[in-house]
C-alpha cells in the first residue's frame, strides 16, 4: 500500500506558475495505477520518490506502512528497496557483467540459493526473448534490448510494488505485451504498479486506475500573450519565422 | 566468485604494485641502516687491537709474588676487564721478532682488554709494581672513534629522513589506490542500493582486492631488500675485514648484521601494507558514501 499526503512534486512552470504540485494519493495493494499527462507534469518525479531515490521535501510517503522520510532506517531502507522494483527510462546496469547476470543480480542480494537463482534467470531470460544476449554485455546492445534487461532484472524478484516508466510501455509495442503481461500476474498477487505515460488512457491489457498530473488546474493562458506577439528567437533569421506556430 | 565481485571495476595494479614495492624497498632500507651499521661498528672495533701490555721485571724470587698477583689484582679493581700472562714461550716468541735472541732473564708479559682511562690503570699498576712499564694499545681506536660516531649519526640522519619520507608516500600512496578503486566503482556503488544491496558488501569486496593486491607488491619489495642488503654487506665485507660471504643459507642475519627481531618486522611489513590498504579502502569508501 502506498499513501501519500500533500507530497510536493516538480512541475514545469509552464503547466502550473509555482512549479510544484502537492499530491494526495492512496494506492491499494494488487492495485494497478496509470499515471497519465503531458511532459514534465511530474510523473517520473512521482516514481523516483516512491522508489525512494528522490528525498521527501514535504507531506507524508508511507510505503507499506513504512514512513519513508529522513528517519527512515538504512535497514528499512534497504528492506524496502528489495521489494520495489523500478524500470526507469534510462536504465543502469553494472557494465561489468553481462546480461544473465545483471538479471540475475538482484536474486543474489537477496541470498537466494544459486539453483533456484540460475533457474529464474532462465525462464524470465527465455519469457523476454533475451536468449540470444544472456552473454554479451550491455554496452553492446541497443536501448530497446536494455530496456528489456531492464524489465527483466526488475521482475525477477517479483516486487511488491513495481514502478514503470514511460519507454519501457511505449518503446516496443512487443516488450510492452509481455511486460503487462507480467505485471498483471504480479497484481493479481497482490503486488502494486504505477505505470507512468503520456497517454490520456492507459492500456486495455492492464486495467486500471487513472491519475492525471499536474494535479491543480493549471494556470490561466495569459490573455496579454498572443499568438502574433511570439518574438522570433535571436538565433533563428527573419527567413524562419514560418516556424512559429 | 560472486556477481558482485566481478561487477567490481579495477584499475591497472601496476602503479600502485610498482609504488608499494618500492617504497617497501625504502622502508626495509630505513630500518636497516642504523642496526647494520651499529652492528658493523661493533664487529670493527672488536677486530681492533685494544691490547695493553704490562711489562714487569724478570720473575726473580723478589718479583715472583707480584707478577703471580697481578692479573687477579688487575680484574678485581677494574671489572669487565681480562687480564693473561703470556706463557714464557710466546714471551721468548715475541721478542724474538722484535731484535736478535733474547739472552737474559725473560721479562713477565701480562696481556689486557682494556677500554678505559690509561692514567688510571698506570697509577695502579706502579702502585702494585714500580718497575712495571705500561704500553698503552696502538692509538687507531682513539682516532677512529669520532669516525664512528660520525658514521652512527649519518645512519641515523639518513634512516630517519627515509623513514619520514615512507610515513608521508604510504599513505599517500595508499589513498591515491583506494581513491582510484572508489571512482572506478562509483557507478556500481551508486546502482547496488537500488537493487536493495549493501554498499558495505561491496566495500568488503573492493577491500581484501586491495589488500591482496598490496601484499604481493609489498612482499616484492621484500624480496628486492633481502638482495640489496647481501650486497651491501658483501662490498663493505673487506673493509669490515669479515671473513667470505658463505652464502644465503649460512645464518643470513648474522651475515647482514641485523638481528632476527628486525628480520620479523620486515617481513611483517607486507602484511602491515595490506591492513592499511585495507582499512584505507574502507576510509574512503564511507567518506565517499556520506558525501554523497
Amino acid at each position: 500500500m502506498i499513501i501519500l499526503k500533500t507530497l510536493p512534486l516538480p512541475v514545469s512552470t509552464t503547466l502550473m506558475p509555482q512549479g510544484v504540485q502537492p499530491l494526495t494519493l492512496r494506492v491499494e495493494r494488487g492495485e494497478v495505477l496509470w499515471v497519465t499527462g503531458p511532459a514534465e507534469s511530474g510523473k517520473t518525479a512521482l516514481l523516483e520518490t516512491v522508489a525512494l531515490r528522490r528525498p521527501v521535501t514535504g507531506g507524508t510517503l508511507s510505503i507499506m506502512n513504512h514512513e519513508a522520510g529522513p528517519r527512515l532506517s538504512s535497514g528499512t531502507h534497504r528492506t524496502l528497496q528489495q521489494r520495489i522494483s523500478y524500470i526507469e527510462a534510462t536504465p543502469r546496469f553494472m557494465d561489468r557483467l553481462n546480461v544473465a547476470d545483471n538479471i540475475a543480480l538482484p536474486l543474489e542480494l537477496n541470498h537466494v540459493r544459486q539453483a533456484d537463482i540460475q533457474r529464474e534467470t532462465d525462464s524470465i531470460i527465455r519469457w523476454f526473448q533475451l536468449e540470444g544476449y544472456a552473454g554479451a554485455l550491455l554496452d553492446a546492445l541497443s536501448y530497446t534490448t536494455r530496456l528489456r534487461v531492464a524489465c527483466a532484472r526488475a521482475l525477477i524478484t517479483q516486487p511488491a510494488i513495481i514502478l514503470v516508466d514511460e519507454p519501457a510501455l511505449t518503446l516496443c509495442p512487443a516488450l510492452q505485451d509481455r511486460l503487462l503481461t507480467t505485471i498483471r500476474g504480479l497484481t493479481k498477487n497482490g503486488a502494486t504498479a504505477l505505470l507512468a505515460t503520456q497517454s490520456p488512457t492507459g492500456n486495455p491489457l492492464l486495467p486500471g486506475r487513472s491519475l492525471s498530473l499536474p494535479q491543480a488546474s493549471p494556470s490561466p493562458p495569459d490573455s496579454t500573450a498572443s499568438r502574433d506577439s511570439l518574438t522570433v528567437p535571436l538565433f533563428l533569421s527573419p527567413d524562419d519565422k514560418g516556424l512559429l506556430p | 566468485m560472486t556477481r558482485l565481485s566481478r561487477a567490481a571495476g579495477w584499475p591497472s595494479p601496476w602503479p600502485s604494485l610498482l609504488g608499494l614495492c618500492l617504497i617497501t624497498w625504502l622502508i626495509g632500507l630505513a630500518l636497516a641502516l642504523p642496526h647494520g651499521v651499529d652492528r658493523a661498528i661493533q664487529q670493527w672495533e672488536s677486530e681492533l687491537n685494544d691490547h695493553v701490555v704490562i711489562a714487569l721485571p724478570p720473575a726473580d724470587g723478589r718479583h715472583a709474588e707480584q707478577i703471580n698477583t697481578l692479573p687477579q689484582t688487575l680484574m678485581t679493581a677494574f671489572p669487565g676487564t681480562q687480564a693473561t700472562r703470556l706463557p714464557d714461550r710466546d714471551v721468548e716468541r715475541s721478542l724474538a721478532t722484535w731484535s736478535t735472541p733474547w739472552e737474559g732473564p725473560l721479562p713477565a708479559l701480562i696481556t689486557l682488554h682494556y677500554h678505559g682511562d690509561m692514567t688510571a690503570l698506570t697509577s695502579f699498576v706502579h702502585q702494585h709494581s714500580p718497575e712495571a712499564r705500561v704500553i698503552p694499545p696502538p692509538p687507531q681506536l682513539t682516532k677512529l672513534t669520532p669516525l664512528m660516531t660520525g658514521l652512527r649519526h649519518a645512519a641515523g640522519n639518513i634512516a630517519l629522513a627515509a623513514g619520514l619520507g615512507a610515513a608521508l608516500i604510504v599513505p599517500a600512496l595508499l589513498y591515491l589506490g583506494a581513491r582510484t578503486v572508489a571512482l572506478a566503482n562509483a557507478s556500481q556503488l551508486a546502482l547496488l542500493p537500488t537493487l536493495g544491496g549493501k554498499t558495505s558488501s561491496l566495500h568488503h569486496v573492493l577491500a581484501l582486492r586491495m589488500a591482496l593486491m598490496i601484499f604481493p607488491g609489498s612482499l616484492a619489495g621484500i624480496g628486492l631488500l633481502v638482495p640489496t642488503l647481501a650486497l651491501i654487506t658483501s662490498a663493505l665485507r673487506p673493509l669490515l675485514r669479515l671473513p667470505p660471504f658463505a652464502g644465503f643459507a649460512s645464518a643470513f642475519h648474522a651475515q647482514t648484521f641485523l638481528p632476527l627481531s628486525l628480520w620479523g618486522i620486515l617481513f611483517l611489513l607486507p602484511f602491515l601494507m595490506a591492513l592499511a590498504g585495507w582499512g584505507m579502502v574502507h576510509l574512503v569508501l564511507f567518506r565517499q558514501e556520506h558525501r554523497s
